[in-house]
C-alpha cells in the first residue's frame, strides 16, 4: 500500500512537471467498449442499463475534444470474467494522451516514466522495440503477414500447446504472442512490440501499409502497457464499432450500441494525438517483485 | 451432465475430456489486453495419473465426470475382483485389477480406503497411507553389512517387499506408509 501510494505521487509529480492535465470522466457510462474480447460490467441505474467503464478511453477522448491539451488519468476499471494471477476484475490504470504526438513518441515517455516509477526498485536495461513481425519471426518462425491458420497452429504445437479446431488465425496470434513470444522476452528490461496486424488495431489507426500504430510494452512476459496513434476519423470508428460487433453476433456475445456521443466527439474533431493505457497493478507488481496480482490489492476477490 | 464452462474452471474440478476422466490441478487464466482470452490448464488422468496440459479458449465448456471419492472398508477378492462396502450405506462394490493397481499389494482385508467412483463404477482405489502388516519371509540380518545401506528386503503377509532395516525379524509386523512402500516402525503386539 506505501508502494502504491509513493508511485501515485510519483505519476502525478511526473505529470504535473510535463503539463500534463489530471482528468476524470464517469465510471458509469450508457454505452461500452464495443471489444469483442472485453466483457463489461453491465448494471442498472435508474431503471437503466449502464456499464461500468472498462478503461476511460472513449469518455476520454470526448474530453480531449473539448480540452485540446494532454491529459491524464489514474482509475479503476472493470472487466468481467477476468480473474487470475495477472488479471483481476477490478483493476487501476493509468491512461494518458499527448496531442500531436505520434506512437513511437509515446513509447519513449512510457519508457521514461517506467523508468522513474521503478527508481529505487531494480533497474531496467536500455528497451527493445521490434516489429510484430519481426517478434513472430523470431520466436515462432513464422511471418504474420503471409501464415495461414496451417501455420499459426504448427507454431502452437511446436510451443506445446494442442490447437483445438475452433481456435481461428486471430485466436492462435494472440496465444503465440502472450504465451510463447512474451514468454521469451528479457525479464531485466521493457520490450515494445509495434505495428501490429489490422484485425488487432483496437482503436489504433491503420497505416498505409495496413499496419496498426499500435505497441504493446512487455517486462519479461508481463503485459504492462498498451498505446496508439489514436484513430481520430468518425467514419472508420463507426466501421470498426460495426466491425467488432459483427464478431460479437458470430460469437454469440450481446451486441452493443455504438457510442454515438464518441462518434459525434469525433466528428467535431479530436486532435491528432497517441494514447497509452498503463496497468498500475502489474507495474507495482514490478515494484515490489511480486508474481501474483491480488498481493498488490488491498482486498482482493 | 453438468458442463462447466471455463470460467468456472478451479483446481480439483473433474472433467472429461477424451472420454477420460481428469482432475484439474491448475488453471491459469490467459488473455492479453487486447485479444481472445484462454485457460491454460495442467490435469491429472483419474486413470493413469499422468499429468497433461491443455489450453482451451476462454468461453468453451466441457464436460463434467461424475466423480466421487468414498471411504469404504475391503472385504475380499474373488480371484478377479477387489470387493468394498461403503462404510454407511453397506453398498457393495466391485472394483477391477486396472482400478485397484499399486493398492493391491497392501490389502488384506477391513482395511478403510478411498475409492474413486466414476458414473457409480470403481475407477481408482487408495490404500490408507498406513497399513500394519506381519513379516512372512525375510533373511537374518547380518551385522556390519552395510554394503546394502543396512536395509534388506522383507516379504509381508499380503505379498508386498519392502526394505527394512537388518534387525527386524520374520513374524514382526510392521507399520508401512503405502504411498512410499517404505518401513515406518515395528508394531509391538
Amino acid at each position: 500500500m506505501q508502494a502504491r501510494a509513493r508511485l501515485y505521487a510519483k505519476i502525478r509529480e511526473y505529470f504535473s512537471a510535463r503539463k500534463v492535465l489530471e482528468v476524470e470522466t464517469p465510471i458509469i457510462n450508457r454505452c461500452t467498449v464495443t471489444d469483442p474480447h472485453i466483457d463489461s460490467i453491465g448494471i442498472t441505474c435508474g431503471g437503466q442499463r449502464q456499464f461500468l467503464h472498462t478503461s476511460p478511453e472513449y469518455a476520454m477522448k470526448r474530453l480531449l475534444v473539448s480540452l485540446r491539451c494532454d491529459a491524464y488519468q489514474l482509475c479503476k476499471v472493470f472487466r468481467a470474467g477476468e480473474s487470475g494471477r495477472f488479471h483481476h476484475t477490478e483493476f487501476t490504470m493509468l491512461e494518458w494522451y499527448r496531442m500531436g504526438w505520434s506512437y513511437r513518441d509515446l513509447m519513449q515517455e512510457v519508457d521514461d516514466l517506467v523508468r522513474q516509477a521503478l527508481d529505487g526498485g531494480p533497474a531496467l536495461h536500455e528497451s527493445e522495440f521490434i516489429r510484430y513481425q519481426e517478434a513472430f519471426l523470431q520466436y515462432c518462425a513464422l511471418d504474420p503477414w503471409s501464415a495461414g491458420l496451417e501455420d499459426y497452429r504448427s507454431a502452437c504445437r511446436q510451443a506445446g500447446i494442442v490447437p483445438s479446431v475452433q481456435w481461428s488465425c486471430d485466436a492462435c496470434q494472440a496465444l503465440l504472442l502472450d504465451q510463447v513470444i512474451a514468454a521469451h522476452l528479457p525479464k531485466d528490461r521493457m520490450t515494445f512490440v509495434y505495428d501490429f496486424p489490422a484485425q488487432h488495431s483496437g482503436l489504433a489507426r491503420i497505416n498505409n501499409q495496413g499496419r496498426a500504430e499500435r505497441f504493446e510494452v512487455y517486462v519479461g512476459s508481463l503485459e504492462l502497457a498498451n498505446g496508439y496513434q489514436e484513430l481520430t476519423d468518425a467514419d472508420k470508428q463507426c466501421k470498426r464499432f460495426d466491425a467488432d460487433n459483427e464478431k460479437r453476433r458470430q460469437e454469440g456475445k450481446e451486441v452493443l450500441e455504438s457510442d454515438e456521443s464518441l462518434i459525434r466527439a469525433l466528428k467535431k474533431g479530436l486532435p491528432e494525438c497517441a494514447g497509452v493505457a498503463l496497468g498500475i497493478d502489474r507495474l507495482l507488481m514490478l515494484i515490489t517483485d511480486v508474481d501474483d496480482i491480488r498481493e498488490v490489492l488491498a482486498c482482493p476477490d | 451432465m453438468a458442463v462447466y464452462h471455463t470460467n468456472e474452471f478451479r483446481s480439483g474440478l473433474k472433467l472429461i475430456l477424451d472420454g477420460n476422466p481428469y482432475t484439474i490441478i491448475e488453471n491459469e487464466f490467459v488473455k492479453p489486453g487486447k485479444g481472445q482470452a484462454f485457460n491454460r490448464v495442467k490435469l491429472r488422468n483419474l486413470k493413469t495419473g499422468r499429468v497433461i496440459d491443455r489450453t482451451f479458449k476462454s468461453g468453451e465448456s466441457v464436460e463434467g465426470a461424475d466423480v466421487v471419492d468414498k471411504d469404504m472398508q475391503y472385504l475380499y477378492n474373488d480371484g478377479e475382483q477387489w470387493h468394498f462396502m461403503e462404510s454407511d450405506s453397506y453398498e457393495q462394490f466391485a472394483a477391477s485389477r486396472a482400478a485397484v493397481g499399486e493398492a493391491a499389494q497392501w490389502l488384506k482385508g477391513q482395511e478403510t480406503c478411498s475409492v474413486t467412483l466414476l458414473d457409480g463404477e470403481p475407477l481408482a482405489v487408495s490404500a490408507p497411507n498406513f497399513v500394519e502388516l506381519q513379516i512372512t519371509q525375510t533373511d537374518p540380518g547380518v551385522r556390519g553389512d552395510t554394503a546394502t545401506g543396512g536395509v534388506k528386503p522383507a516379504t509381508v503377509e499380503t505379498g508386498a517387499v519392502v526394505k527394512v532395516p537388518l534387525f527386524i525379524e520374520e513374524g514382526e509386523v510392521l507399520r508401512i506408509d503405502t504411498r512410499t512402500a517404505e518401513y515406518v516402525s515395528r508394531v509391538k503386539e
